[in-house]
């Protein structure tokens, strides 16, 4: 009788072991099945997060331009929603876009690059560097998050108000007007570390490039090295 | 009271409420004003100054009942309430009633005060115009296209208040303002931002306002007066949960189902007892038992302590499905316990079938089932997750990759010249992009949203992502332009 029982368990404790080999076997079959599904989602999600970081940027300069250029009352603006706008992507996604614009420097006139601007003296210009922080929430889940720094230069009082001149993000270049690799920054004043051209004008004269890029060098470190700056 | 019977009074409970007092609702016939008037129930909201500093923070509630609503605003200075009566304004140590809070500016949600007036006074058409619409004191005025109010005029006094609404969203199904304008004598007095709207229905309360009647404006002209003919009186249909009452109702079910299998011996008993022919008689009367010296007996298999003065005496057991009561003619009182029951498993280990060697049919046929039931609930979508996995991710990856290429477009597309509003369908294969460009949902002017959107033919979306642009700026000249300086006025 006794050992009876004993193949019994024997028996029972074999069909359990089975099972457990055989949920391990499925569970590695599943995670190779669905590599590259979970892939492809990580996609879609990043793409939200790049989408929602770009939105926070273009967001700030409708505020921008709702106070005609002036940085001080958009920062009034901006704070009376916390710098924080969201968009709903769907019922379970949303992204929040948090927006801060920081590196504020002085304002001046007859250092534009547009000449319409130049010629305008009442035209105040400011650059200004913005970081949007965009975050991804499945069901109140961080799933993905994106960093962007933009350099915009801003007009008081003269329309379009702003523009963006370039946008580095943590994720990688995305259109830099600039050599180098900039990626991998996070927010800083120098981050966008972009350099924008700057001309002069005497009477009805032309424009006079008046900047220091020709004798600038830049180099990313690679092998091949830099060059002037164009 | 029988357990089915309790739940049987429940389903009819449930069954009465749900039938109970159909909604009755004298309909204008515009969503925008039967919703606000229907609902019942509270609303919560933030509102902030948009046009001035400081712009301290305003938490309001509006409370709508069948016989009363109101509304609160409190801010860290200040506690305004209105309510059919008027209403009051609490803050640096004063305590003032307010006869119009609409007039006296005490109230930033305005339109908290109109639903909160709609619900206690059927709104009235102006005989001259189809989008003008009057309730007690304030008049409101449609927009073009009838679904939301665009501005409402404070009638009650002399003073010229009105109010502005803008960028209407929706709430759990009611539409609310986003932004609030206050004008005096047609002047913007102050501009508010409503956010974080929540509401709250009640479904007991839900409208039961009384039946349509006609009802005459203060400045009517002539005999017109008298409202339009109204809409019939419809009434809302409401559903019977019935899945939900089926879900309880299993679950129930299913609960006396285990406690039944767990004191099956029980009822086993009973029946025995009530089909058996026992012409002795002896068993209703009791059994006979031996207790220990330790006071110890056994009963049906199981072990009660009784006490030692049960010892030596003649120890009678009358049972019933769940107690023993023991006494004895020597000893004064007898010792009632509660049942105990074998548990099945220890029965199965003392049977017969278990120390048989090898599987009985029934446990194959439960072995071979729940082996069936992995197969089939985990290997087989294992198998076509592995077959289909790829083509999908593939898939999901071109509509990623379709999804990007369309949104960078667009964001170029806008940065320059102008920003080009509407929907556009492109077919790739089987994916279709769908790329709407529309003013944002921010509500701030300039902004315009970018959503993309790839769909399989089914219609789900596969890529899905929403961007902001904001004003375009001038479209850069061609290479080798001579820009031609011409001053442009200041904007």
């Amino acid at each position: 009788m006794r050992c009876a029982r004993r193949d019994r368990g024997a028996a029972i404790i074999m069909v359990m072991l089975a099972c457990v080999l055989l949920a391990a076997a499925l569970a590695v079959l599943v995670d190779v099945g669905t590599a590259q599904l979970r892939r492809s989602v990580e996609s879609d999600r990043a793409l939200q997060a790049q989408a929602g970081a770009d939105a926070g940027a273009g967001w700030y300069r409708a505020l921008l331009q709702t106070k005609n250029g002036d940085v001080a009352a958009t920062a009034v603006a901006l704070g009376q929603t916390g710098g924080v706008d969201t968009i709903t992507l769907d019922a379970h996604t949303i992204v929040q876009v948090t927006v801060v614009p920081i590196g504020t420097t002085g304002q001046g006139a007859q250092n534009h690059d547009d000449l319409n601007l130049q010629t305008n003296k009442v035209v105040l210009e400011q650059m200004i560097q913005l970081a949007t922080t965009a975050v991804v929430m499945e069901d109140g889940t961080q799933v993905a998050q994106r960093t962007s720094t933009t350099l915009m230069r801003v007009f008081k009082n003269a329309k379009p108000y702003s523009e963006i001149v370039g946008v580095v993000d943590d994720a990688g270049p995305d259109a830099i007007d600039s050599p180098g690799d900039a990626a991998g920054q996070s927010a800083a004043p120098n981050t966008t570390d972009l350099l924008v051209h700057a001309f002069s004008r005497t009477g009805d004269g032309p424009p006079v490039e008046n900047d220091q890029f020709k004798p600038l060098q830049w180099a990313d470190g690679n092998p091949g090295g830099g060059g002037v700056l164009p | 009271m029988r357990p089915i019977f309790v739940y049987s009074a429940f389903v009819c409970a449930l069954a009465c409420a749900g039938a109970a007092a159909p909604i009755a609702a004298a309909t204008t016939g515009f969503t925008i004003l039967d919703n606000a008037q229907a609902f019942r129930g509270r609303i919560t909201y933030v509102a902030h100054r948009t046009d001035a500093l400081p712009a301290p923070r305003i938490s309001g509630t509006l409370t709508i009942g069948n016989a009363h609503w109101s509304v609160e605003e409190r801010s860290p200075d200040a506690l305004a309430t209105a309510n059919a009566g008027g209403g009051t304004l609490q803050g640096g140590g004063f305590n003032t009633g307010v006869d119009d809070p609409l007039a006296a500016g005490s109230v930033a949600n305005a339109w908290a005060l109109v639903m909160g007036t709609l619900s206690a006074s059927a709104p009235g058409r102006d005989p001259t115009a189809d989008d003008i619409w009057q309730s007690a004191n304030i008049r409101l005025y449609l927009n073009d296209t009838r679904d939301a109010v665009q501005g409402l005029a404070d009638t009650a006094g002399a003073g010229d208040v009105s109010f502005a609404f803008d960028n209407w969203i929706d709430v759990d199904g009611l539409r609310l303002p986003s932004q609030v304008m206050r004008l005096r004598d047609g002047a913007p007095e102050a501009t508010y931002e409503i956010q974080e709207y929540a509401v709250l229905r009640s479904p007991a309360l839900a409208a039961t306002s009384g039946p349509p009647r006609a009802k005459a404006l203060p400045d009517a002209a002539g005999g017109a007066g008298l409202l339009a003919p109204q809409p019939p009186v419809e009434f809302q249909q409401r559903e019977f949960p019935w899945q939900l009452v089926s879900s309880a109702f299993g679950l129930l079910l299913l609960g006396v189902m285990v406690v039944a299998w767990t004191r099956r011996d029980a009822f086993v008993e009973m029946l025995r007892e009530h089909i058996q022919t026992d012409p002795r008689g002896w068993q209703a009367r009791g059994v006979s038992v031996f207790v220990t010296s330790d006071g110890r007996l056994w009963f049906d298999g199981a072990e009660y302590r009784i006490g030692p003065q049960f010892f030596g005496r003649r120890a009678i057991v009358q049972s019933s499905p769940l107690f023993l009561r023991i006494g004895a003619r020597e000893v004064p009182r007898a010792v009632i316990v509660a049942r105990k029951f074998r548990i099945p498993a220890l029965r199965i280990a003392k049977s017969e079938r278990f120390r048989s060697a090898g599987f009985s049919l029934i446990e194959n046929i439960v072995a071979i089932g729940l082996f069936s039931i992995v197969v089939i609930g985990a290997v087989y979508p294992t198998l076509a997750v592995m077959a289909n996995g790829d083509r999908i991710a593939r898939t999901q990856s071109d509509a990623v990759r379709i999804a990007a290429n369309a949104l960078n477009d667009e964001e170029i597309a806008s940065a320059y010249g102008a920003v080009s509003e509407g929907t556009i369908r492109t077919q790739y294969g089987a994916l279709t992009l769908v790329l709407t460009v529309e003013a944002s949902k921010s509500g701030v002017s300039g902004a315009y949203d970018i959503d993309v959107a790839v769909q399989d033919a089914s219609g789900s979306a596969l890529a899905h992502a929403i961007s902001t642009v904001g004003p375009a700026v001038q479209a850069p000249p061609p290479p080798g332009h001579t820009p031609n300086p011409s001053p442009v006025p200041s904007g």
